[in-house]
This record gives C-alpha cells, structure tokens and sequence, in this order.
C-alpha cells in the first residue's frame, strides 16, 4: 500500500491497495483511487452497482439485453471519464444519472420500437390497459413460489406505469434515492419529481388494485 | 420528506377516525412494502468479463491515439532511430530527383567521340562521358594564350 497525499485537500489517497482494502472503501474513494490508476477500484464499483443499476434499467426499459447493453455503456462513460468526477455528489447518483441520460438518448433515437417505452408521452404504453394476469393464492401452497409469483406481479405493476413517471417512481420506491437525489439524476426540478413520484404511486396504485383485493394488507405476503 | 411532528399528529388524528384514508394509507403501505422487497436483478454472468474486455479495448486505443506526448515513456533509442529514417528518406528523394533531371537533360544523340585528353592534372583526366555533360567550350583567355604562344614559336 502506497500513501499519497490528495493535491487538493492532503488527505492520504491509497493508490494501490489489495483487494480486501478496496472493498471497504466508499464509493467516492473508490473514484479518486481509480483516477490515480488502479483499475481494480473500479472492479470494485462494478461489482457493488451493477445489480441494482441493471435492475433499475431493465425496469426502465423491459428489455433484459437492452439494459445490460446501457449498464455496460453506462460504465464504460463512468471509467473514461473518471477525471471529470468531482467529490461533490454521490458516485451512486453520477452513475445513474449517465444512465438515465443513456435510457433517454435511446427512447429518442429509437421512437417506434415497441419495446422501448416514450418518456414524451403519458400513456405511450402500448399495454397500458391490460389487466395484469393474477395467480390465485389458494392454488399456490408453496409460500417460495407465491412470493415468486408476487414479485411477478409487483414487476407488471411496475412496468404499467407510463414511463415519464416510471422513472422517478422506480428511483424512489425501489432504488431508495432521496428527492433531491432524484432532482440531480433526472435534471427536473423537486417539485416535478415530487409530483411525478406521486402520479406514477397513482399509476402503480391502480395496476395493482385487483391484487390488494385479493391480498389485503396483512403484512404475511412474503414480502 | 418527513412530515414535521405537528403534521404527523394531525396526520394520526385524522386516519384514527376516517376509515377510507385509514384503508388508502394501509394500500399504500403495501405497495411500498411491496416494492422495496422487490430483489436485486442480476446481470448476466458474462456481464463483467465483457466489460473488462470494453475497457481494456479501450485502454489500448487510448495508449495508441490520444496518450499525450509528455506521459509517454522515453525510449533512448528512439531519437537516434527517428533521426536515421528522416535521413534515409532525404536520401532517397535526392537519388529520385537526381535520376529524374539526369534522365530530362542527357541528349538523345551520341555524344561525339573526343580526341585522347592530353596529359596532365586529375581534372583533365577526366572525360566527358565521365561529367556526363557536353564537350566544355575553349576558355577564352587559355585559348589567346596559346596562340600567342604559337606565334612566338613560329
């Protein structure tokens, strides 16, 4: 382990360092060590982020071979242009927002592929109304495969969502970014977000409607 | 975005005795609950090995295009080596042009033949077949010298 010092604020920058160390480092520290050229830092950040970012695209975009190729861009832009990252945000909240910005150039770029939904339009979905297809609890005794099942279900809820909502929905209710985070992701102002979480709960609340009937709050769903 | 603490007591008071805020509050509950236990998706297995592959492609191309000079390793051969190839270059653009004049300016008719050069120094030794010019005119002054000469003689 070396011990430099930052040029900026003098506190020590380990440049290289074993693996174990990376991986108690935070996110932020993981950039500066990358930036000082120990590319395994950045093995580190992929392996901490590319599950919850590939969840979060393929929420966004429903096509599982269309997110894995916008995380991999979305990383790719994150390594070359590491100089460019300054300490002042959350690394987690950069990647996104090169993300979301990647979902967005690709919605416009490929406007009449089905699978790829507008942010433009409010009810652009081309199965909007669709009901969503629900298992019968009593049929499935197995409570592994009834959670499956929910999970299922909480997707489809999801995706029914129009996207100009999804997106600040998804960020909030499953990736837990604060509003202000989600105001520097997205580039929209905290009252947009505010009001765009809530109308995609709307949305989110209305897909899932015949399976709260079926499933009343009771707190045992498995989840 | 907490409700501040006089909010959150209202907020109480009223789902205590409005039964379908009461029911919307719990729904919401739910799908909160069911949202955030959604599971993480993974990627496909392959996902980091081919971005290992995407970065170290470009890595490559970064150290061969755009690394910028000052950050280059110094090669001490290297100036001695960029030297030699300029000069072998000149060199070959001069035998080029060389060729390409000497080709433009030698007569299409046989030079005469010339009479045995007289004896004397390295240059009069010299054919012009060797300077590969024409027969070199009488030098004016040489020439009165060497009539006056043969006048005095006779």
């Amino acid at each position: 382990v070396t011990d430099e010092r930052d040029a900026g604020s003098g506190a020590p920058v380990q440049s290289r360092q074993a693996g174990s160390d990376l991986h108690e480092l935070p996110d932020e520290k993981l950039m500066e060590v990358v930036v000082a050229g120990d590319t395994a830092a950045f093995d580190v950040l992929v392996a901490r982020h590319k599950g919850r970012l590939y969840s979060y695209l393929l929420r966004l975009v429903r096509d599982p071979s269309e997110a894995e190729d916008i995380a991999q861009e979305a990383f790719v832009r994150a390594y070359v242009h590491a100089d460019k990252y300054r300490n002042i945000a959350k690394f987690s909240t950069w990647l996104y927002t090169i993300a979301t910005n990647l979902v967005r150039n690709r919605i416009r770029k490929t406007k009449s592929t089905p699978r790829l939904l507008s942010l433009q339009g409010g009810r652009g979905d081309d199965d909007q109304d669709e009901p969503i297809d629900l298992p019968d609890p009593g049929d499935r005794p197995d409570r592994a495969h009834e959670k499956k099942e929910l999970e299922a279900q909480v997707a489809a809820g999801i995706a029914k969502i129009p996207a100009r909502y999804r997106e600040a929905f998804v960020l909030r209710e499953v990736n837990h970014f604060s509003y202000e985070e989600i105001a520097a992701i997205t580039g929209l102002k905290l009252g947009t977000v505010r009001s765009r979480i809530n109308r995609g709960r709307g949305h989110f609340r209305e897909a899932m409607e015949p399976l709260l009937r079926r499933r009343p709050a009771r707190g045992d769903d498995g989840l | 975005m907490a409700l501040s603490a006089a909010h959150e007591h209202d907020l109480a008071a009223h789902l205590a005795g409005c039964d379908a805020c009461a029911a919307e509050m719990a729904a919401f509950d739910t799908l909160s609950r069911w949202t955030a236990a959604l599971p993480v998706e993974e990627p496909p297995a392959n996902f980091e090995w081919r971005l290992k592959l995407r970065l170290a492609r470009i890595e490559r191309q970064a150290t061969r295009v755009d690394w910028p000079l000052e950050s280059q390793p110094r090669r001490p051969w290297r100036g001695a080596f960029e030297f030699g190839g300029a000069l072998a270059a000149a060199a070959v653009v001069v035998v080029w042009i060389g060729a390409a004049s000497w080709r433009g300016s030698t007569p299409q008719a046989p030079t005469p033949a010339l009479p045995p050069a007289p004896s004397g120094g390295v240059l009069t030794q010299l054919r012009n077949d060797d300077l590969r010019v024409g027969p070199m005119p009488p030098v004016p002054a040489v020439a009165a010298a060497e009539s006056s000469a043969a006048d005095s003689l006779r």
